[in-house]
Formats: C-alpha cells, sequence, structure tokens
C-alpha cells in the first residue's frame, strides 16, 4: 500500500530531527571537551560546535527534502549479508 | 682493424632488434576478447537494496510528531481562527521562499543595501539621533538606487512629472471669483 505523502514528509522530518539533535549533541559535546582539556574552560568552543552540528543537520535535511525519492540505505551484492560478507551456509556433518 | 670487425656486432644488434621475436599465430588455439581470462571472473552479480535503520530517537520523534499533530486538528477543529492564521503564515512563507528562490538576486541586493545602511549608521555615528537615521537612510537609499537603477529612474522620471504637471496646474489656476461676502454686521439704525 502505497504511503500518503504526509506520512512520507513527516517520515523525513522525524529523521531530519533525529539527525540534526545527534549531531548538536556531538558538536555541543565535541566542544566541552576542547574548553575544558585546551581552552581554560571558555565558552566560545561550546557555541560553536553547537552552531556547526545544527549547521550539519540543516544541511542534510535540506538535501533530503529536496530529493524526493531518495532512500537510506545500501545496495548488497547477492550472496552477501548487510555487512557485505558472503554469505556461508553451515550444514552440519553427518553421523555416519 | 679492419671493416668486418665492427660490422659484424652491429649487424647482429641490427638482427635482434628488427628480427620478430613473437610466436606466429596459432589459428586453432585463437581466443576472442571476451573469452581472455581476465574477463572470465566478472560474473554478473545481482544487487540488491537493504534500507538502514532509523536514527536513534526517529521513533520518539515520531510519537511526538503523531500526537502534535492529533492536538492540532483538536484545536483547529475548535478555533479556526488559529488554524488560519498558522495557514496564512505558511502560505506568506512558501511565496517569499520562491520569490527569493526564482529571484536569486534579492540576497545579495539586502545584503549591500544593509551594507550601506550600516556605513551611513557609522559615518553619522558623532551626529545626533536626527542625524544617525539622516546618513543611514541616505546610505540605503544610495545602494538601492544602484541595485535598482531601472526602478530609481522610474521613480525619479515619475516625481519630475508629477512636479512639473503640478506645477503647470498652479500656474493655470484661475483666479478665484470675487463674490459678495454676505454682510453679517449688526443693521445699522
Amino acid at each position: 500500500m502505497a504511503k500518503r505523502a504526509e506520512d512520507e514528509l513527516g517520515a523525513k522530518m522525524d529523521r531530519c530531527f533525529a539527525d540534526s539533535l545527534v549531531k548538536l549533541v556531538g558538536g555541543v559535546a565535541i566542544g566541552i571537551v576542547a574548553s575544558v582539556a585546551f581552552l581554560k574552560g571558555r565558552t566560545w568552543p561550546v557555541w560553536f560546535g553547537s552552531g556547526v552540528g545544527i549547521g550539519a543537520g540543516w544541511s542534510n535535511c535540506r538535501h533530503d527534502l529536496s530529493a524526493p525519492f531518495l532512500l537510506h540505505g545500501r545496495k548488497v551484492t547477492s550472496g552477501t549479508d548487510a555487512q557485505g560478507k558472503p554469505v556461508i551456509n553451515i550444514v552440519p556433518e553427518k553421523s555416519s | 682493424m679492419s671493416t668486418t670487425d665492427y660490422q659484424t656486432p652491429i649487424k647482429q644488434w641490427w638482427g635482434l632488434v628488427t628480427s620478430d621475436r613473437h610466436p606466429k599465430a596459432d589459428p586453432s588455439r585463437l581466443v576472442s576478447v571476451a573469452e581472455l581470462p581476465i574477463y572470465a571472473e566478472d560474473k554478473k552479480s545481482q544487487l540488491y537494496f537493504i534500507e538502514s535503520e532509523p536514527l536513534p530517537l526517529q521513533r520518539e520523534f515520531s510519537t511526538i510528531r503523531r500526537a502534535w499533530q492529533e492536538e492540532y486538528n483538536r484545536v483547529a477543529e475548535r478555533f479556526s481562527l488559529i488554524d488560519h492564521a498558522v495557514t496564512g503564515v505558511q502560505n506568506t512563507a512558501f511565496k517569499v521562499q520562491r520569490y527569493v528562490e526564482d529571484e536569486w538576486s534579492v540576497i545579495p541586493k539586502a545584503g549591500a543595501i544593509t551594507l550601506g545602511g550600516m556605513a551611513g549608521l557609522v559615518l553619522g555615528m558623532r551626529r545626533g539621533a536626527f542625524g544617525r537615521i539622516f546618513t543611514s537612510a541616505t546610505g540605503m537609499a544610495t545602494m538601492t538606487a544602484f541595485c535598482y537603477p531601472k526602478e530609481t529612474v522610474d521613480l525619479i522620471r515619475g516625481g519630475l512629472a508629477s512636479v512639473r504637471s503640478e506645477w503647470t496646474d498652479f500656474q493655470k489656476s484661475p483666479h478665484p471669483p470675487n463674490e459678495k461676502k454676505p454682510d453679517l454686521s449688526p443693521p445699522k439704525k
């Protein structure tokens, strides 16, 4: 069954928010570590990191929304699993 | 040293260089390009697509979004004024976005005009409040005239034409008729 346009857009927005949040938290974390470790506890690295995180999330979101048929995933050759490793069927040895 | 002494090695070298060292082709062993071993390993592998798992917190965001949507629909049904206002704001935002996308020069022009205003403000810092407003307005107007030259020329021409017509009307205006004012003085005895 085909999805409604609202649901497709909603799923994209969910992905946008989740992705942006992860990047924001990552940027803030790197900023805090950099501030404490190298810059005597100054606050600007935290703001800088959060800005970079928000910017990265925003950019990803723009790309997602501008490509209507974009699917997130990967191509895998037949005979391999999702990680690209060859699928091996282990057959138990028949006891004679 | 005779001539044959140095001719012999040259002949040998020339014979080696020009000799056909490739073996003669055996027609029974000829193979086509597609049968060469380098192509033999190119199996046509079938690709299939695996969709990636949702990101961390994506499902939670989805739950929040659905809940918010339901609540919004409930409120919008109850108070249609809010829905109208939100829809109006959305439509205006889409229109502005489309205009900015179509007219790509809007943003640089706006930046240039802002820069002109800021330059005027800096130049008028030592003046009073009125002076600052005047210099920044002059800077903005100058940059606007540079950014929109055709519109500026139209505006100036329109203004001049308007002033001219007003002046002509003023010159041609007839003298007001000398009407007798009603005598409102009290009756003399």
